[in-house]
């Protein structure tokens, strides 16, 4: 990948609290315009990471370079070309929503004229306009965390990161920030989510790094064996023995990486949408009973479970 | 240069915090009324040598008994006075600086392009420059009203004179920046605002505890004394200047106040 693709690339980057080591040998590959999770449990380095790609902490050792520049040595940059969101929204609560976020602007260098236009775009996007003169402090939890957010995009960033966007907010706030984040990426800009929602990492990202103090794993969530971007697992739920169809199931074009799951009733594929209504006619023409077909769900949380666990990887 | 940025932010939530404007305007005011009031009831008051005893023997000899007990009664207020720029940054520093660790506003400032010293100096200007005002006001305001309560023959020792000129335009801003520099520094150490401001308040101590010798001893202090104080307080606040300059880089106030 060429380095004008890559958003972020890290090289073995290490941190160290005196004796205690909060990540080590990081390196990743973040291409530009994708989305990208860091999963872990608590204390397992990923606001460190995080930290220090944002050039907020000092790596200990390592490198990087974020959105083309170098760490260490261009940081002002890197700032300018990141935005984060922190896991507390962190906001002055005896100033407006607008004060907020224009103070944000100007540390950002955004002159005010386009600050005030993009401050009403977000606040608006976000439903929160209504409420803009109003002090932050009596806004609820989700509504400070759309602000937040809004005020990590307000300098339009190229390289967003986002700890837990949708903490605290309803459901409707929650598919807001999705497709928000949805639209950051297909505009261009990269994404790295750190989350405990697996379901948000599998409905949001393009790969996903399982972090305990160092990195554990890296896998795709796009999971075409090919590389076919875009194709999300499904699994078909059968009245009867599933293996009995894997057959009828491989032979249908676009399918990819069919398998029986453990329960035995369910046959999991990777395939683009549009191929599962042939997926269904094909099974249903081998004699299959299809009861549901939906995404497949799970298979992110067990590989979680079988790297993160603190017995597995040597405990790392 | 962000530090116009960072003051202007500062004072929105100073403006919006009642308590704390309250609390920053009621010591000058308090101070400024028991200083006249004071300095009224002496100079009616009838005073004999035998009442002040050894301060008629540390005094010029020029003065009336009832003088020399107005010059040291407006020395004691000297050092009360200095309160004002102790106090007053400290309780506005304690609140700025606490108040961001509480809310863990921090990390997402840092997270700008901001230069550590421009976001430092927007803080310590945030609540410098309103002390000083208040120190300033207060001065100005206390010594016209003397000036037009007080008997002619008080006003010889009334100020504005040496030493509390020495004390308002040198000592107090020194005082107010190791006292706002203190509050910072213990903020890292502490979860209240109060304990930050109670910790910076006592810098002043030492000053009001000098007055308290004048009356014990018998020694009435002068511009010397402030003079010496001064350089004192530069001291102090080159230390303090020193130990904040170490702590005070982006990862410094993170971990610190992050």
């Amino acid at each position: 990948m060429s380095a004008a693709a890559i958003a972020i690339g890290a090289q073995k980057l290490s941190k160290r609290f005196g004796e205690h080591v909060a990540i080590e040998d990081l390196t990743l590959e973040v291409p530009r315009g994708s989305a990208f999770a860091l999963l872990g449990p608590n204390g397992a380095g990923k606001t460190t990471s995080v930290r220090m790609l944002t050039a907020l902490l000092e790596p200990t050792s390592g490198a990087a370079q974020v959105c083309g520049h170098s760490l260490g040595k261009a940081d002002d940059a890197i700032r300018r070309a990141c935005g984060l969101l922190t896991e507390v929204p962190g906001l002055y609560p005896r100033l407006s929503a607008v004060e907020n976020l224009l103070f944000f602007a100007e540390l950002y260098d955004v002159p005010v004229r386009d600050a005030r236009t993009r401050i009403e775009r977000w606040l608006k996007r976000f439903e929160l306009w209504d409420r803009r003169a109003d002090p932050v402090g009596g806004f609820s939890t989700g509504m400070k965390q759309k602000l937040a957010l809004s005020r990590a995009l307000v300098h339009e960033p190229e390289l967003l990161f986002l700890d837990e966007p949708t903490s605290g907010l309803d459901p409707e706030s929650t598919r807001t920030v999705r497709e928000v984040i949805r639209e950051c990426t297909a505009d261009g800009r990269t994404v790295v989510l750190c989350t405990h929602h697996l379901d948000e990492v599998e409905r949001l990202c393009d790969r996903v790094a399982f972090v305990r103090g160092r990195v554990l794993a890296e896998h795709s969530i796009a999971h075409g064996a090919h590389g076919a971007h875009g194709a999300r697992r499904t699994e078909v739920t059968l009245g009867g023995e599933a293996a009995r169809f894997a057959a009828a199931l491989a032979q249908v074009a676009g399918v990819d990486g069919g398998s029986v799951r453990a329960d035995g009733k369910k046959l999991s594929f990777a395939a683009d949408e549009a191929v599962n209504p042939r997926v269904v006619r094909a099974l249903v023409e081998a004699g299959a009973e299809v009861l549901f077909v939906a995404p497949e769900r799970g298979r992110l949380e067990a590989l979680y479970f079988e790297l993160v666990r603190p017995d597995a990887n040597g405990g790392a | 240069m962000k530090i116009g940025v960072v003051l202007k932010r500062e004072w929105r939530e100073l403006r919006e915090n009642r308590f704390l404007l309250i609390s920053t305007a009621a010591l000058p005011l308090i101070l400024c009324a028991a200083a006249v009031g004071l300095a009224v009831t002496t100079a009616r008051a009838e005073v004999q040598e035998a009442d002040i005893g050894p301060l008629m023997g540390a005094s010029p000899g020029h003065l009336t008994p009832r003088q020399i007990l107005l010059s040291v009664l407006m020395k004691q207020l000297l050092g009360i006075f200095l309160a004002v720029p102790a106090i007053v940054p400290a309780l506005i520093a304690s609140y700025s600086v606490v108040g961001e660790k509480q809310l863990r506003t921090l990390e997402p400032v840092l997270a700008t392009p901001i230069r550590v010293r421009d976001l430092l100096a927007g803080k310590c200007l945030a609540a410098l420059l309103p002390a000083l005002a208040a120190t300033w006001t207060t001065f100005g305001v206390t010594c016209l009203l003397l000036r037009s309560v007080l008997p002619p023959e008080a006003l010889a020792v009334a100020p504005p004179n040496a030493e509390w000129l020495i004390a308002v335009l040198l000592v107090a801003p020194l005082l107010a920046f190791g006292a706002n520099t203190l509050t910072v520094l213990v903020s890292a150490r502490v979860r209240d605002p109060r304990a930050a401001h109670q910790f910076a308040s006592l810098l002043v101590l030492p000053i009001i505890g000098a007055g308290v010798l004048q009356l014990a001893r018998g020694i009435l202090l002068g511009w010397r004394f402030w003079l010496g104080t001064a350089v004192v307080m530069l001291w102090i606040d080159a230390i303090l200047l020193r130990l904040a300059s170490r702590w005070f880089h982006r990862e410094g106030i993170l971990a610190k106040f992050g």
